[in-house]
């Protein structure tokens, strides 16, 4: 028997065809020994996984024990004042990178009007994505990098809503 | 002046109502009546002691941060257990990052030697003690791996679909299928060898 014909007597057995595929594999179930018996065996292992059929387990710790614990962590994240995250508009986010950018163009600029030979020696990149602007002058042995905050994507990895159901 | 609640035998939706106004005794209670069913959730996962009680702890804290949340759509139990359930698969995400594959896992994605098992009938009609059949089983849950033993605890005692559970376990719904019919075979197969040890 092939794997996928092994899965699909499987998602009959939990209900999770459709009434038609249904209706199929207990044709099939019916005329093959073989996945009859593969079957019956899927079934009487999850009767006996049924959730009345879990070992119950009990907390070690005593009651005040156990909760001291928590009502202490409670206590503390009361504490703690409420970080609340609320997203830049995208334009807010791209004003300092430009404006540095901007910065630096004025600067080169002026540098270039004032001596026409230094453009071709300074070289600038400029990377909004990374928020980065590269500055580099071979005339002056000088590199400037400017970096922006990665604030704002910091805070969009730390969200978790999955935890929150 | 206002009458102090009888907290033991108030409900838990009126339990829930006063912890969300931020009544911590209310809510002492309802970890008092339900930390039992949380632990037991982190222990079946994690399979540790100590780990289930600093996780079960956590999980009621952050219920606690949460409280506003709940919107009684679920009990005040599934709620929580939902969310034990999640830090649990975090926690053993951190765990999983740190270790190299199981030979399970290995043989699940050689093409599992279980799939070429022959069938095994556990008999559930057989004459076991609830308790004794309850440890068998939890003998052989011990034996799976992490995923084995997850997808089988969210799929059996969870009763949770194939789609809710590949997208709690971060993974496509085929491979939840191949490895809940992996740990049933496995299963079959443990406690198989579990009762002949025994008749021995």
């Amino acid at each position: 028997m092939k794997t996928e014909q092994m899965l699909r007597l499987q998602a009959y057995l939990d209900n999770e065809v459709s009434s038609a595929e249904g209706r199929e594999i207990a044709s099939w179930i019916a005329r093959d020994s073989e996945a009859a018996a593969l079957y019956e065996e899927l079934k009487a292992t999850k009767s006996l996984l049924a959730p009345e059929n879990e070992l119950p387990a009990t907390v070690p710790d005593g009651r005040d024990f156990y909760w001291s614990k928590i009502a202490r962590e409670i206590e503390r994240v009361e504490r703690e004042p409420a970080r609340e995250y609320s997203p830049r508009p995208w334009w807010l986010r791209l004003l300092a990178p430009v404006a540095g950018a901007a910065l630096l163009g004025i600067f080169v600029f002026t540098s270039v009007s004032t001596n026409p030979q230094i453009s071709a020696i300074h070289q600038e990149r400029t990377d909004l994505e990374n928020g980065t602007i590269t500055f580099h002058s071979k005339d002056n042995s000088m590199t400037i990098v400017w970096i922006s905050s990665g604030e704002t994507e910091l805070a969009d990895a730390t969200l978790d809503e999955d935890d929150s159901e | 002046m206002a009458q102090k609640p009888d907290y033991t035998t108030a409900a838990d939706p009126e339990l829930v109502k006063l912890a969300q106004k931020g009544d911590t005794v209310a809510f002492e209670e309802l970890v008092a009546r339900h930390r039992d069913k949380i632990y037991a959730r982190a222990f079946s996962m994690l399979r540790n002691e100590d780990d289930a009680t600093d996780l079960s702890q956590e999980a009621w804290v952050k219920g606690w941060q949460r409280l506003h949340q709940f919107q009684g759509d679920a009990s005040f139990a599934t709620w929580m257990t939902r969310i034990v359930i999640n830090l649990c698969l975090d926690q053993l995400r951190k765990l999983k990052r740190g270790r190299t594959d199981s030979i399970d896992q290995m043989d699940e994605e050689s093409g599992g030697v279980e799939r070429q098992l022959p069938v095994i009938n556990p008999n559930p009609t057989e004459r076991l003690e609830r308790g004794e059949l309850r440890q068998r089983i939890d003998r052989a849950l011990n034996q799976l791996s992490y995923e084995h033993r997850t997808v089988l605890i969210l799929h059996e005692f969870e009763e949770l679909e194939y789609k809710v559970i590949a997208k709690k376990m971060n993974c496509s719904i085929g491979t939840v299928m191949s490895r809940l019919f992996y740990a049933r075979r496995k299963m079959a197969s443990l406690l198989a060898s579990l009762k002949r040890e025994e008749l021995r």
